[in-house]
């Protein structure tokens, strides 16, 4: 098992991603996904269904005021969604959580003040790292991304992630 | 030059934009769509994405979060 963190906090985007591939189940790699409810509405928007294929270790939980206050006082909110928002600030009081989120903005956000992150690329490539699925199993659904999900990639970008999974 | 382009969107969507247009946020549909082209671009830059693909295999092969 390689040596990780072991909790997230989830934004949309990974949450609608993965649900469009059907590879939600990759979440099961932590021991605990913390989504705002912000985020819950939006990933609920986007995709009806997504909690019905989401594994049990996902707990909804707000952001306290005192976070949001924070977060609002370092003025680093700007033209970030709500649900981004609320996970950042949520990420306030499970500091040893990673950040699982695909918005360029947000991201750069969270490096700013050293939030670990992931995005739905890492999560796909987490399933081979912990074995839950074969690397071929793992380009295959690298290849599905552009045919089923939202995620907008380059062919040229996807190719460098292929590329870098090992050959079997 | 402009360029003119035909799409197609769900009814409940074209609505909302055009609530937008009607509170004065949006002149009209080519303003709205301008302007959520740039938008994406602005947040979106070639090297934003290289970076983002370059993180991702980093955290999901080598847990490398940062």
């Amino acid at each position: 098992m390689p040596n990780t963190i072991n909790a997230a906090i989830a934004d949309a985007g990974p949450l609608i991603h993965l649900d469009e591939l059907g590879w939600l189940f990759v979440l099961e790699t932590f021991a605990t996904v913390w989504i705002p409810p912000e985020v819950a509405e939006e990933a609920t928007r986007h995709r009806p269904h997504w909690r019905q294929s989401a594994p049990a270790n996902i707990r909804i939980e707000a952001a306290s005021q005192e976070a949001r206050q924070w977060w609002e006082a370092e003025r680093k909110f700007v033209q970030l969604d709500q649900g981004e928002k609320a996970a950042l600030a949520l990420w306030r009081s499970h500091q040893d959580a990673i950040l699982l989120c695909d918005d360029l903005q947000a991201r750069a956000v969270a490096q700013d003040f050293g939030v670990p992150l992931m995005g739905t690329l890492g999560l796909i490539l987490r399933a081979a790292q912990f074995s839950l699925r074969s690397n071929s199993e793992v380009r295959a659904a690298l290849n599905d991304l552009p045919k089923l999900s939202t995620l907008h990639l380059k062919a040229a970008l996807l190719q460098r992630v292929l590329d870098s999974l090992p050959q079997e | 030059m402009n360029s003119k382009i035909e799409l197609t969107l769900p009814s409940q969507f074209l609505s909302k934009i055009q609530k937008l247009i009607t509170d004065g946020l949006f002149k009209e549909l080519n303003d709205f769509f301008e302007t959520a082209g740039n938008y994406y671009l602005d947040r979106h830059t070639e090297e934003m994405w290289e970076d983002y693909v370059e993180h991702e295999v980093k955290a999901g092969l080598h847990a490398e979060y940062h």
